[in-house]
């Protein structure tokens, strides 16, 4: 596998390059950003576990399978496998990930570390968060939506409503339907005008589904698919209207 | 960088751009708000139109069809499996593979008798952890209880008084916790009845409820309480602001004070629309009903978000909620071994945040607090800042109860890692080591009780499955029986007991006890005397002189509380004494610290200081405090029950012995709560920052630094000072005069029995 990619070649043949959306998958830890990164690749690459996840941001984009981390001081390491373990990744800040995956032929995906983390260090969330077009935020039915989520939405949020969205996941774990309904219709009214799309989703029965289509209607996998389509054409619309250059970070 | 170099981008992102995020990460950047500067983006160019659902794939290896969320996983598991087959040790489930394993194992094990029968036995199991505190308590009563028949009426009274206050020892625990942990669901499980408190799946109790258990031998009429707010508990709850959010470093947090009085009065206004004349008639009244159900106390502590705005049809739920200010329910529970308090609270972190002020006023007055946290996302930022809030109750104080294990895919894995990782956490924190973490489920609890355990659902048994696997229990174990164990209630009751015990149990047997052993002994040494004498003083024939001792007492009482005070308010110049020291030491400590942090990077660089040197120094100074008080009171107390076994003496001409009457134990001291205040430097966001960014020069730096830890510690010390350190003065007078006192009275009472029987009590002769 090519651990090592070359930003600066330009590859032969490579058709018109098209700007891509970044979608950074954010919320708190556990979740489910990384559940749903899994989903959205079709692969299980973004490490999950069930206490927070020390992991830097993970980029994906599309291109020839490749998996690198990039430390601080902008040295590479390759991550052969992309297998991403804790001592592969000692002093990583973040890690590109290329595949030749479905998704990403449309977007980049960013699979953030979780917020409220006690241990989380904020400024690669930060400055990960400058750069991107559009957001999933996730958040677990039995919880949904509590203040730490809230006011840091109003914080970063700002003019992505439009191109963002609410993901409630766990719905499994609602055992009735018309509880469901509530919360979505609570999320829904607490949130208004800051989100452009609330749905909810078991991400676990997304994983099992597959590709039957049946019981991805039911758990609500196709609609997001939907959903994040849309959320990408809003993104790449209003890209341009965005200030230019990636020089601001002097 | 710029964005010529675009092209690279069609084939994944430039990585000089994720090295640009990464190192300029790497500077200190206190502040979690992204630069709001313009946006980075590697090109502009017009996107070509979107891809629609059925775009087709250019990438062989993905049929092109399916929208990205139908892709298959490539490796297989996540985690772990659910367990689909039984695991050693236990019954093995029916050998058909049935489509929901872990229910059909459930339903095929044996099951003990439903009803009252169950419910009464898996409490009483789960209880009986209090029966040796009970039964030390029980002695002490029927000492009591003994004294209150006797013959003289000071002696009666002293002893009906210590009755009294022992019918009313009540310890409580206070549930707290994030919105939707589960507190009310559990607190539910605890007290036996599943449903009783209204719990749901949207933010929903906004009243601290406060469940009475009556125990056998103490029942009563089963009844409950409401009182509603009146305008001095509306504002107190935004004075006494706990700062949940800045400890826990909240987005927004500096501004959350303002939010919280926003809503209040958003609140009240409506409330007081919905009411209209009745809103100031019921403004520090109460509701008192002989008795109770689910739907009455929906009306008066269920809040959800939508209240204000639903139709008149459901209103009755949450009727009064927005006005209630506390719930108090009696109710019998005869497996109980001795009187028990469990208070449910509202959430913290709830977007309405007025229930977070609600809970932070109820853990104020409490000693013993259980920290419920959800197993799905246990110990958050929040989490973190509750504990700490409280972290100043000493360790045994605070117990961790990690609800809902029953979500989990594999628990029987995931909670020793759940474990390790709170307690990783934990260590790393500010918080006192020694802290319990109790794992369980109050849903795995709730249907202990219940008919059909397969009510559990068939992921929940799955879970449980798993567990009971890796947590084998007695033989022969029913389940219902397996059900109560690992839903962590039974632990949970078994470790408030012994944390009972030892806190506010151990002191108040301690103070019951020497006041019985005073009343005794004060009563043997009248007895000695007239036995000298020939004559039995308690029989009430005249045999001493008359005597009076009520000036003696007086005598005492007042030098003995002027001494007593003047002592104090020597140590608490010694306190502020160090106190300032204390600031000033960190003061000088950071502003070197500073002054070398601007000689090195300059004035661009955000600079943070760790504020914990700054507390560890306070806490050092207020426990030197606490120590000399302590000193103070029982060194008095002993004085003082050495002149009361001196009057006693002269009194009834016995010999002067100096321990007739022994010394009161001294009160508890109150934790020092403010010590958990946060102050600036805590604050790593925004407010620190903008406080950075504002100044300018060095001096500036220097001395407007020097300033704020001045301004921002002085609300703590205020708080050590006055509610603590003052309260525990005052508590330790109380406690000496209410000494002197009771001694006084029944000595009177018994040297006037014995001088003048026949004269009714109370005149002179
Ligand atoms: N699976 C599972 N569900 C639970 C558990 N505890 C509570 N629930 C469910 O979670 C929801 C919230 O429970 P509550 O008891 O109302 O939670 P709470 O902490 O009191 O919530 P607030 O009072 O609104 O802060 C309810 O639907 C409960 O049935 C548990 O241990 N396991
Ligand atoms: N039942 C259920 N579990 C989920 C769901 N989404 C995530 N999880 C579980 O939640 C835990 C944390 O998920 P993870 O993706 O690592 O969260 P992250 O920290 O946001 O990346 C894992 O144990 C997942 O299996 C869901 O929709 N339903
Ligand atoms: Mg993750
Ligand atoms: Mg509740």
């Amino acid at each position: 596998m090519n651990s090592q990619v070359q930003p600066h070649r330009v590859r032969a043949g490579s058709a018109v390059p098209r700007p891509k959306p970044r979608i950074a998958l954010l919320g708190e830890f556990s979740a489910g950003k990384s559940t749903l990164a899994n989903v959205l690749l079709g692969q299980n690459v973004s490490p999950v576990q069930v206490t927070a996840t020390q992991m830097p941001p993970i980029w994906y984009s599309h291109g020839k399978p490749a998996c690198t981390g990039i430390r601080t001081d902008g040295s590479e390491v390759p991550v052969p496998g992309a297998n991403l373990t804790s001592e592969v990744l000692d002093g990583v800040r973040a890690v590109k990930v290329s595949m030749e995956t479905e998704v990403l032929q449309f977007c980049d995906l960013i699979d953030m570390p979780g917020t409220s983390d006690p241990n989380l260090s904020m400024p690669t969330w930060e400055a990960m968060l400058s750069v991107i077009d559009g957001v999933i935020w996730c958040t677990p039915a039995s919880q949904a939506w509590r203040q730490s989520e809230a006011a840091l939405w109003e914080e970063v949020g700002g003019d992505l409503a439009d191109s963002s969205m609410l993901l409630v996941t766990r719905m499994d774990k609602i055992a009735d339907a018309g509880n469901r309904a509530r919360i979505l219709e609570r999320v829904r009214r607490e949130t208004a005008g800051s989100f452009s799309t609330i749905l909810g989703i078991s991400l676990t029965e997304a994983l099992r589904a597959g590709r039957d289509d049946a019981l991805l209607e039911a758990c609500g996998g196709h609609a997001v698919a939907q959903a994040l389509m849309e959320m990408i054409h809003r993104a790449e619309r209003r890209a341009p209207l965005r200030a230019s250059g990636t020089g601001s970070s002097q | 960088m710029s964005t010529d170099k675009s092209p690279n981008q069609s084939e994944g992102v430039d990585t000089d751009l994720i090295k640009a995020l990464v190192g300029q990460a790497s500077q200190p950047e206190p502040s979690r708000k992204p630069a709001r500067g313009p946006r980075t983006k590697t090109r502009l160019m017009v996107p070509p139109n979107p891809p629609n659902l059925q775009a087709q794939s250019e990438v062989e290896s993905n049929p092109p069809a399916a929208p990205p969320a139908a892709l298959v996983p490539e490796t297989a598991t996540h985690e772990a499996a659910p367990p689909d087959a039984p695991a050693p040790g236990i019954a093995p489930p029916p050998a058909e593979p049935a489509p929901d394993p872990g229910l059909a194992w459930l339903t095929s094990m044996a099951c003990s008798e439903g009803g009252e029968a169950r419910r009464s036995s898996l409490l009483a199991q789960a209880l009986v952890g209090f029966t040796p505190l009970a039964e030390d308590l029980a002695k002490l009563e029927a000492e009591a209880r003994q004294l209150a028949k006797h013959a003289n009426p000071e002696v009666a009274g002293e002893a009906r008084r210590l009755l009294l206050r022992m019918a009313e020892f009540e310890p409580s625990v206070v549930m707290i916790g994030q919105v939707k942990a589960g507190k009310t669901s559990l607190v539910n499980a605890m007290i036996g009845t599943p449903g009783l408190l209204p719990a749901d799946v949207n933010p929903w109790t906004s009243v601290v409820t406060s469940l009475h258990m009556m125990p056998k031998g103490k029942e009563g009429a089963e009844r409950a309480a409401f009182r509603f707010f009146d305008e001095e508990a509306w504002s107190n709850l935004l004075q006494r602001g706990g700062r949940v959010g800045e400890l826990a470093n909240r987005a927004g947090a500096n501004a959350e004070l303002e939010k919280v009085r926003g809503q209040l009065e958003e609140m009240r206004e409506r409330s007081r629309q919905r009411l209209g004349r009745r809103f100031e008639m019921l403004m520090g009244q109460s509701h008192d009903y002989e008795e109770y159900d689910q739907a009455l106390i929906e009306r008066y502590v269920c809040l959800g978000d939508d209240f204000w705005d639903r139709t008149d049809t459901s209103r009755q739920r949450g009727r009064f909620a927005d006005i209630t200010r506390s719930a108090d329910l009696w109710l019998n529970r005869r497996e109980l071994p001795m009187s028990l308090c469990i208070r449910d609270t509202p959430g913290v972190n709830d977007t309405f945040m007025i229930r977070e002020q609600i809970t932070i006023g109820a853990i104020r007055g409490s000693k013993l607090c259980v920290v419920v946290l959800s197993a799905m996302q246990a110990l958050s930022s929040v989490d973190l800042g509750l504990i700490r809030l409280i972290s100043n109750l000493r360790s045994r104080d605070i117990v961790i109860f990690v609800n809902r294990i029953d979500e989990l895919e594999d628990p029987a894995t995931s909670v020793p890692q759940i474990r390790e990782s709170i307690e990783e956490t934990l260590a790393r924190s500010e918080v006192p080591k020694g802290v319990r973490i109790i794992f369980g489920s109050g849903h795995w609890a709730g249907h202990a009780f219940g008919e059909d355990l397969g009510g559990i659902g068939a992921d929940s048994a799955n879970a449980l499955v798993s567990y009971a696997a890796a947590t084998p229990g007695p033989e022969g174990e029913t389940a219902d029986a397996l059900l109560w164990r690992l839903s962590g209630v039974p632990e949970l009751y078994a470790v408030l007991a012994e944390r009972v015990a030892s806190g506010a149990g151990q002191s108040f047997q301690a103070r019951i006890g020497t006041s019985l052993k005073n009343l005794t002994r004060t009563i043997d040494a009248m007895k000695q005397a007239a036995g000298r004498q020939g004559a039995d003083p308690i029989q009430g024939l005249p045999a001493n002189p008359p005597v009076d001792v009520t000036k003696d007492i007086e005598k005492l009482e007042h030098e003995a509380v002027t001494s007593l005070t003047a002592q104090l308010c020597d140590a608490r110049r010694g306190f502020a004494g160090r106190i300032d020291r204390a600031r000033h030491t960190f003061i000088s400590r950071a502003t070197a610290a500073l002054l070398d942090h601007l000689d090195r990077h300059g004035e661009t660089t955000v600079w943070s200081y760790d504020p914990v040197g700054l507390r560890t120094l306070l806490r050092s100074a207020f426990q030197v405090h606490l120590r000399d008080m302590l000193r103070i009171g029982e060194d008095m107390y002993y004085r003082t029950a050495c002149d009361l076994s001196l009057i006693l003496a002269t009194a009834q001409g016995v010999e002067a012995a100096d321990d007739i009457v022994a010394p009161p134990p001294l009160p508890e001291a109150p934790p020092p709560l403010a010590l958990g205040q946060t102050i600036a430097l805590d604050l790593r966001g925004s407010w620190w920052s903008r406080f950075w960014r504002r100044k300018r020069g060095y001096e500036a730096y220097a001395e407007s630094f020097a300033q704020l830890i001045e301004e921002e510690t002085s609300p703590i010390i205020d708080g050590l000072c006055r509610d603590t350190a003052e309260r525990f003065e005052g508590d330790i007078r109380a406690t000496l005069i209410e000494f002197v006192q009771s001694q006084g009275r029944v000595l009177n009472g018994l040297s006037r029995a014995a001088s003048a029987p026949a004269v009714p009590v109370g005149s002179e002769r």
